[in-house]
C-alpha cells in the first residue's frame, strides 16, 4: 500500500491535518473516510480503517467525516497462518 | 487432580488467576484448531502442554520441506505425511492427558457445523482468506468463541470473536468483508519462523485467558509489526448490516444503537475472492 500526498489547491479549500499510519496529511475538511481513501489512491476493498483506535466498519465510510487531528490506521487483511 | 498432575501444572496453578480450579477447568475444555501449519502446530502444542483436555486438529494438507523452519513440530521424516495426523501422534505421545482427534477432510460446508458445534472454543490458524470467512461464519452461527490470528511478511493480526458474550464487537466479516483483497500470504511474501511464533503464542495465551475468564481479551484487534516491533490496539466495531453476525446479534439480545441503525450498508459483498494458497 502506497500513500501519496494528493495535490490540493489550498487557496480554494479549507483544510485540516490528520495522520495516516503516523504520517501527517493535509486534506480537504469535507472529506469522508471513503473520500480520504480515494484521494490516497487506496482501493476501497483493499483495507480496513481504524480511526482514533476504533475500527470504522466499511458501511460507515461514506458518512463519517474526517476531522482535525484524526489519527487513522489503514491496513490490509493478513490471511497467512 | 492427581499428585503428578499437580506437580506438572504447578507453575500454572501457582497463578492466582488459574489455581487448581482453573487447571481443572482447562482439562474439561475441548478446543478445535483449524489449520495445523505455522500457527496451528505451535498453538496446539502450547494448548496440549498447558493441560487442555481435548483437542481436535483439522488440516487436509501434508508436511512440506518449506514448512520446517517455522512448523517446529515436524521434521524431515514427516514430509508427505498428514499434518493433522502427525501432529496428533506426536502431541498425544508427549501429553497423554490430552485427548487428541485429527480430521484430514478439508474444513468446509459439509463438516463445518458439526466440527464447530463440538467445541468450547475454535482457534483459526488457516492460511487463506476464504477459509477464515468460513470458520468465522460457522463460529458465529454456533455462538462459539473464535480466536483468530494471522501472519505474513512482518505483519500479524489477532482478535477474538465472541458473538455470545461480546456481540457489540462484531465478527471477522465486520472487519474484513468477503470482497476484501488479500495481498499477503506466507507463500507469496514470505515469513520468519519467530514472527509466526509471536502470533501463535499470543493466540494460545488469548485462548487460555478466554477459557479461564482472565482479562478482557475480547473486543480488541491487536496488530504486530515485526520490523518496528510495535503493537497496535484498536476496539472492534460491529457492522450493523453484517450478513454474518447481524441476525445472531439480534437473537442474543444485543440491541443496535440509534447511530448504528442510521448507517447504511454501502456495498453488496461479492463472493469474488480466490484462494491465494
Ligand atoms: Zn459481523
Amino acid at each position: 500500500m502506497h500513500l501519496t500526498k494528493a495535490p490540493l489547491d489550498l487557496k480554494h479549500v479549507s483544510t485540516i491535518t490528520v495522520s495516516i499510519n503516523d504520517q501527517p496529511y493535509i486534506i480537504a475538511e469535507t472529506l469522508s473516510i471513503e473520500g480520504l481513501l480515494l484521494a490516497q489512491n487506496i482501493a476501497i476493498n483493499s483495507v480496513a480503517v481504524v480511526c482514533n483506535s476504533q475500527v470504522v466498519t466499511k458501511g460507515q465510510w461514506k458518512e463519517q467525516r474526517c476531522i482535525e487531528g484524526d489519527s487513522f490506521e489503514i491496513f490490509a487483511v493478513v490471511a497467512g497462518g | 487432580m492427581n499428585d503428578l498432575d499437580f506437580v506438572r501444572y504447578s507453575r500454572q496453578i501457582l497463578l492466582n488467576e488459574v489455581g487448581e480450579s482453573g487447571q481443572d477447568s482447562l482439562s474439561s475444555c475441548h478446543v478445535i484448531v483449524i489449520g495445523v501449519g505455522g500457527l496451528g502446530s505451535l498453538v496446539s502444542h502450547q494448548l496440549a502442554a498447558a493441560g487442555v483436555g481435548r483437542l481436535t486438529l483439522v488440516d487436509h494438507d501434508c508436511v512440506e520441506l518449506s514448512n520446517l523452519p517455522r512448523q517446529l513440530l515436524f521434521n524431515d521424516s514427516d514430509i508427505g505425511k498428514s499434518k493433522a495426523i502427525t501432529a496428533r501422534d506426536k502431541l498425544a505421545l508427549a501429553y497423554s492427558q490430552c485427548k487428541i482427534v485429527s480430521i484430514t477432510d478439508q474444513f468446509g460446508p459439509e463438516n463445518g457445523a458439526s466440527i464447530v458445534n463440538m467445541a468450547d472454543m475454535v482457534i483459526d490458524c488457516t492460511d487463506n482468506f476464504p477459509s477464515r470467512q468460513q470458520v468465522n461464519r460457522f463460529c458465529v452461527d454456533a455462538l462459539r468463541p473464535l480466536v483468530t490470528a494471522s501472519v505474513a511478511h512482518f505483519q500479524g493480526q489477532i482478535f477474538t470473536v465472541d458473538t455470545k458474550s461480546a456481540p457489540e464487537s462484531g465478527c471477522y466479516h465486520c472487519l474484513f468483508p468477503t470482497d476484501s483483497q488479500v495481498s499477503e500470504t506466507c507463500r507469496s511474501v514470505g515469513v520468519l519462523g519467530p514472527m509466526v511464533g509471536v502470533m501463535a503464542s499470543m493466540q494460545a495465551l488469548m485462548a487460555i485467558n478466554h477459557l479461564l475468564g482472565i482479562g478482557q481479551g475480547s473486543g480488541k484487534l491487536m496488530r504486530f509489526d515485526g520490523v518496528s516491533f510495535k503493537w497496535r490496539e484498536a476496539s472492534l466495531s460491529r457492522d450493523p448490516q453484517c450478513d454474518v453476525c447481524g441476525v445472531k446479534a439480534k437473537e442474543s439480545g444485543y440491541h443496535q444503537s440509534a447511530h448504528e441503525q442510521s448507517c447504511s450498508k454501502e456495498s453488496i459483498h461479492k463472493e469474488s475472492c480466490h484462494a491465494p494458497n
